[in-house]
């Protein structure tokens, strides 16, 4: 038995799809169909066989970047961005992470603006998850008509939700904001443990921290000072 | 994606469990909801005094 190398996960940043099911939004993997479950850890399996997902010298694993910078790609401008938590087996990369078992620890959900509501997004557009949200609240018969997305990913995921104030992900690589995501990172798995005993100044170190990042990406106020 | 070059092997076993067990980070445990008092039902007299133990007599002069 090996003794681990560390006790608090590793925490990366990543994209998800955004999928449905009869109780609201459902976060998936943007190129693997496998659908991220609320409450329940994401455990990497191998299409070619590797016993031990992740394994050194194959791409398999759940994956994660140090900086939002480094997402590239379709996904990054309709998808939903976050930090997600990594843990078990984790191969460290020179930019990032891919790990055995994840689960996210903060969301961050586009600004609901025109632009963003005709894009597909997976299998679905934004606008087509905000109505299942809403069929979900109907079908439970509950109060819960007003909630939107991020209300219902709260809800499914019981992890803080923030609303981008840019339309897509894709705004990080216009704005100087890499120490700013950064200490979200690091403030995510830090003040994990405390947050999960209810420790109220933990969770607000997390906010401020958020906050600090959507300042930063502001398009209305200036840059921030390094 | 492209991590770049893998580094080395992390074994990562959180004393915590990043996945949330029925708590919501943000929000306070709620309490379940106080029961109601059972009221006394309509017409019922009112009920007896309890018979307490009795008063020592105050003895004054002694
Ligand atoms: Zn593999």
């Amino acid at each position: 038995m090996t003794a681990p190398d560390l006790a608090t996960p590793v925490g990366g940043w990543r994209v998800w799809r955004l999928g449905a099911d009869d109780d609201g939004p459902v976060l998936e993997s943007p190129l693997a169909a496998a659908s991220w479950t609320p409450r329940t850890a994401v455990t990497a399996v191998c299409h070619r066989g590797c016993g031990d997902a992740p394994a050194w010298g194959c791409s398999c694993g759940l994956y994660a970047v140090d900086d939002p910078r480094r997402l590239v790609g379709g996904l990054l401008h309709h998808g939903i961005l976050g930090c997600t938590a990594l843990w078990g087996r984790v191969v460290e990369h020179g930019d990032g992470w891919r790990g055995e078992h994840s689960y996210p620890l903060v969301l961050f959900v586009p600004s609901p603006d025109d632009e963003v509501l005709g894009v597909p997004v997976g299998a679905l557009t934004v606008e087509q998850a905000r109505r299942a949200v809403l069929r979900a609240a109907r079908a439970r018969r509950v109060s819960g008509l007003g909630e939107t997305l991020g209300d219902a990913l709260r809800r499914r995921y019981a992890v803080p939700v923030h609303v981008l104030p840019v339309s897509s992900p894709g705004a990080f690589a216009g704005h100087a904001v890499g120490a700013l995501a950064g200490r979200v990172r690091d403030e995510c798995v830090r003040g994990l443990a405390a947050r999960r005993l209810g420790d109220r100044v933990a969770a607000a170190r997390l906010d401020r921290a958020v906050d600090r990042l959507l300042e930063g990406l502001r398009p209305d106020l200036p840059p921030l000072p390094a | 994606m492209y991590l770049g070059e893998p580094v080395r092997v992390l074994h990562v076993e959180p004393v915590v469990s990043p996945v949330p067990d029925g708590d919501f980070p943000e929000v306070a445990a709620a309490l379940p909801e106080p029961r109601p008092r059972p009221t006394p039902r309509r017409g019922a007299g009112v009920p007896p005094a309890r018979r307490g133990r009795p008063r020592p007599t105050p003895i004054t002069g002694a």
